[in-house]
């Protein structure tokens, strides 16, 4: 009899109860926000967005003393910018999704990164300072969207890769093609276990190409960026003519996975367009 | 991940069979068919199939007529008709397979952001491989190719047809056996207990785990799948619900879905309710013993309680308590107690999942309903003795890992002989076996049919009270015919009831160690605290209270139902108490810890809190008061164990308690109904020490 009314009191207790859901990330019972999937309006208003960031070519912020540093001029990719700065909140959220594999922060994670790309749009015409060319109709945009390969050991282990569930969710959203350019060649642990000085040096030889990507690379590059040089003055054709990639991750820590990716990236556009690349960088946090 | 899946006949019957190795499989029924000699055969559906989708084939499987002429075209065609719809689209991006290059040339972006190209890379590289081989006949070639080449990752290299390498196998699958005994486990998981235990296995066991399995030792299971038993008819409350698979490790409902590149499917099932142990997935193999191990010991009958309570120190309640526990320890099983008090409750109990054991045999169980203060501790020790000494395992299940740490050194004095085993979250023991485990409820998802006895403590604590996951959890942690003890103070209703029927079998302990009675809540009428935090005057009837109990010395505890009641309580009875030090505390201070060591040293005289310390806190000389004793998060089972808190230590017996509310609610009468009726029990049996 117990089962019974218990069960007959929890419906109408339910039928009762003031509306909300569980939120995903605090796991208590509110209403939840409409821009943010799954979340409620008190973990939405405490998200450490990056608004402005204060190193222009790392995105952190805060005061960036890597980006002074001789070797950081040396790198490969232009800039990057992120969504959200790395506290223990975001880094609980990406433990949820990455480690424990709680694959409902996919669509929060996306938005959040979408939300990014956005701003990225609206701030690259006046940092390059080419807003008078293309005319303000002409939004900045990538050409491509790539994203960091992970071991397919790990793929395995975790049955997705972060950074190409991130970098398709925005490929999908604002409408551009998503490429994957690399493969990881070997297995390097875990970077979260490692000193700067390590990390660095592992990553020297962990990308390789992806065969298609090549393929797809030399198609886009050669298409896509004839039309555009046709109008473009002389002094300004090197750059223009490059093909843009964006190269997506879920957290950038010290740069050098995405520098090692860029590197990888640069040489295939010199390889199979002839010209290098101007590569470009978001994550989702940067720490 | 991806397994082989081929459909066997032998001795006259057809099943569909999954395998980690396929060779493996292939040796072991050639060498049944030859000793049996009888004819077989032996169908390879799929090299790699998603695991899931395997299960699926498995479970759905029913023998048709004429399959024995079958060839590969009809064998494919009701293996598509098996699988349904879970076969189109992305589920099997073989046949699917997005032509990435040929799409290149349209220069469509949309085409490149689908899934299904990162699938076909990651998912299967090979084509279906499929053929037929009689075992009475030579053996196809593609057998002799399988046999020949390079083994995947995880299978063991040697040549498998050689008389050496088959010895090695059968030795490697044994101590596997013999490692994953009582347990349950997901692959990864499975790993780790190797890489410590058995580091030559480790990454290289699914040999030796196919050979298990096909020997009788394992169980291949899958981490998340629809329930064996087809769905029957369960009244129309049941129809219009869509069934969703269940976690085979914990019995939930698998709620999520996602895109897996282990096993190619767009629609991976996972468990989202033990996501914490590991992530349990449609396609993620979980490992468990094979059911029907050895029977689970008895304890032996026939000892005096004299002899109990002279070995063990125990008071003459305790004793008789311990005593009628340890009767039922040495009960023969009988069936089916542990699904409930009656045979038509089952199928409404949530987190049903597979059935018991074999036979419906389920774990007998034993409540041990002892007062707050009765030393309910002291009192396991006769019991984990009398397992233990029949080479029993015994497993303690506790919902605090603070009482596992603190209980830990007892049981090690106690039991010097045994080896314990202590678990919880990050704990370093995690893969070690031993006589005596202690654990965290959470960890008992690790275990199957693995403990001749489960005595679980604070039953109607936090995590187990409600949660089926963990009810599931622990029966499945017990053999099939063992035995259940619950350990509590304030026995959830139906357990009460089951009780008061006779239908479970129980013992009360009525009294506190020391002896003496327990304190009955007294009665004064106040506003609620909203009210009072208002108009401060109203709180004096309280504070008159409050000031006779400060004022003999006690240390006072005053509960109130919410968190933000604190602060501006404290605020206020500062200003009143003057020459008294008043702190509040909650689950969300990150100074409880210290607060509550100084409340116990008397350095604060009076502590508002929550229900976060109705347990497990003892404080010598204390009075408690609960404010708003009326309100609906106070339930019997909380006023019970806060009225506990008073008067636990022998100098000061008398503590007061007082409910202070506005209303005279059900759940007070009955809390106090509960603390007088063990007070009478005990005066009747004579425990108390002033009658």
């Amino acid at each position: 009899m117990s089962a019974l009314s218990s069960a007959i009191t929890q419906f109408v207790r339910d039928l009762l109860a003031p509306p909300g859901e569980i939120c995903l990330t605090c796991g208590s019972k509110n209403r939840l926000t409409r821009e943010w999937p799954g979340i409620c309006r008190r973990c939405a208003e405490s998200i450490p967005w990056i608004g402005k960031p204060r190193c222009v070519y790392c995105g952190r912020a805060c005061g960036c003393p890597d980006c002074l540093r001789e070797e950081a001029r040396q790198r490969s990719f232009l800039l990057n910018r992120s969504a959200v700065q790395y506290d223990d909140m975001m880094r609980e959220w990406l433990a949820q999704y990455k480690y424990r594999g709680n694959e409902r922060y996919a669509r929060l994670l996306i938005r959040m990164i979408s939300q990014a790309l956005t701003s990225m749009q609206k701030e690259m015409p006046l940092l390059l300072g080419n807003s008078d060319v293309s005319g303000p109709g002409e939004e900045w945009k990538p050409d491509l969207i790539t994203y960091v390969p992970v071991s397919t050991e790990r793929l395995m282990e975790r049955g997705f890769n972060q950074a190409e569930v991130l970098a398709e969710g925005i490929g999908k959203i604002h409408h551009l093609p998503v490429v994957p350019l690399l493969v990881r060649s070997e297995h390097t642990g875990k970077q979260s276990f490692k000193t700067r000085s390590e990390r660095v040096e592992s990553m020297k030889h962990a990308f390789d190409p992806d065969l298609e990507g090549m393929q797809i690379l030399a198609h886009v590059g050669k298409r896509g960026r004839s039309i555009q040089n046709q109008g473009d003055a002389a002094d300004r054709s090197e750059a223009a003519g490059a093909l843009r990639v964006l190269i997506v991750d879920d957290i950038y820590t010290t740069g050098s996975t995405i520098n090692t990716c860029a590197g990888r990236i640069q040489e295939m556009a010199q390889y199979c367009t002839g010209a290098p690349a101007e590569v470009y960088s978001l994550t989702w946090a940067r720490s | 991940m991806r397994i082989a899946v081929y459909a066997v006949y032998m001795s006259g019957a057809w099943s569909i069979r999954r395998s980690l190795d396929i060779r493996v499989d292939m040796l072991w029924h050639r060498q049944e068919a030859e000793h049996l000699g009888c004819t077989g055969r032996i169908v390879l559906l799929d090299g790699e199939m998603a695991y899931g989708l395997a299960m699926k084939l498995e479970q759905g499987f029913g023998e048709q007529p004429g399959m024995k002429t079958w060839d590969l075209a009809r064998w494919n065609q009701w293996v598509d008709e098996a699988l349904g719809e879970g076969m189109s689209g992305t589920a099997r991006p073989i046949a699917g397979k997005p032509d990435k290059l040929g799409a290149q040339t349209r220069l469509n972006p949309e085409v490149w952001t689908t899934r299904g190209g990162i699938l076909s890379r990651h998912g299967g590289s090979s084509g279906r491989r499929q053929w037929i081989w009689d075992l009475d006949q030579e053996a196809p070639e593609e057998v002799y190719r399988l046999l020949a080449e390079p083994t995947g990752a995880g299978r063991m290299d040697a040549a498998l047809h050689t008389a050496s390498a088959a010895e090695a196998l059968d030795r490697q699958a044994a101590l596997l056996g013999e490692l994953l005994r009582g347990r349950s486990l997901l692959a990864a998981e499975a790993d780790a207990l190797l890489q410590e235990t058995a580091p030559s296995l480790a990454g290289a066991w699914y040999s030796a785990a196919q050979l298990a399995s096909l020997q009788g030792r394992l169980a291949l299971d899958a981490g998340v799948a629809a329930d064996a038993r087809p769905p029957r008819g369960r009244g129309p409350l049941r129809m219009g619900r869509a069934r969703l698979p269940r976690c085979r490790r914990c019995g939930s409902e698998a709620t999520g879905a996602a895109a897996c590149a282990a096993c190619g499917r767009a629609d991976c099932a996972y468990c989202e309710a033990c996501l914490a142990l590991g992530r349990s997935r449609a396609c993620s193999l979980l490992l468990r013993a094979a059911a029907g191990g050895a029977p689970a010991v008895r304890a032996a009958a026939g000892m005096s309680t004299a002899a109990v309570r002279g070995r063990w120190g125990l008071s003459a309640a305790q004793g008789d308590a311990a005593c009628a526990a340890l009767c039922f320890l040495a009960e023969p099983p009988r069936g089916g107690s542990a699904a409930g008090g009656r045979a038509w409750r089952r199928p409404l109990a949530r987190g049903a999942g597979p059935a018991n054991g074999p036979g419906g045999i389920a774990p007998s169980r034993f409540l041990l309903w002892a007062v707050t203060g009765a030393g309910k501790t002291e009192m396991i020790f006769p019991l984990l003795g009398a397992i233990l000494e029949k080479q029993g395992r015994v497993l303690v299940a506790t919902p605090r890992r603070d009482v596992v740490l603190e209980l830990a050194p007892r049981l090690a004095k106690a039991f010097p002989e045994t080896r314990i085993v202590t678990l919880y979250g990050g704990s370093s023991e995690r893969w070690q076996a031993g006589e005596l485990t202690l654990a965290t409820t959470h960890q008992l998802m690790r275990f199957y049919q693995a403990f001749d006895l489960v005595i679980i403590d604070e039953l109607d604590a936090f995590p187990y009270h409600n949660d089926p996951m963990l009810a599931f959890a622990a029966r499945h942690a017990c053999k099939a015919d063992g035995k259940f003890v619950y350990l509590s103070a304030t026995p959830p209703r139906p357990l009460q009831r089951e009780a008061a029927r006779g239908t479970l079998a129980h013992a009360r302990v009525p009294v506190r160690f020391h002896g003496h009675p327990l304190p009955v809540p007294r009665r004064i009428t106040l506003k609620s605290i909203e009210q009072c935090l208002r108009q401060p005057m109203l709180l004096r009837r309280l504070n008159d209270a409050l000031r006779q109990s400060l004022e003999r010395d006690a240390q006072v505890f005053l509960f109130v139902s919410r968190i933000r009641h604190i602060d501006p309580l404290v605020a206020i009875l500062r200003r009143i108490f003057t020459g008294y030090c008043v702190e509040g505390t909650s689950s969300e201070d990150p100074l409880r810890a210290a607060k509550v060591t100084r409340f116990r040293q008397r350095d604060i005289r009076l502590l508002v809190t929550t229900t976060i310390l109705e347990r497990g806190v003892t404080v010598p000389r204390s009075d408690v008061y609960i404010a708003d004793a009326d309100s609906g998060l106070f339930d019997e089972a909380s006023l019970v164990q806060m009225a506990g808190r008073a008067g636990r230590s022998s100098e000061d017996p008398a503590g007061r308690v007082v409910f202070a509310s506005p209303q005279w609610t059900l759940s007070q009468k009955r809390a106090v109904r509960q603390i007088t009726g063990m007070n009478r029990i005990a005066r009747k049996n004579g425990y108390l020490k002033d009658s």
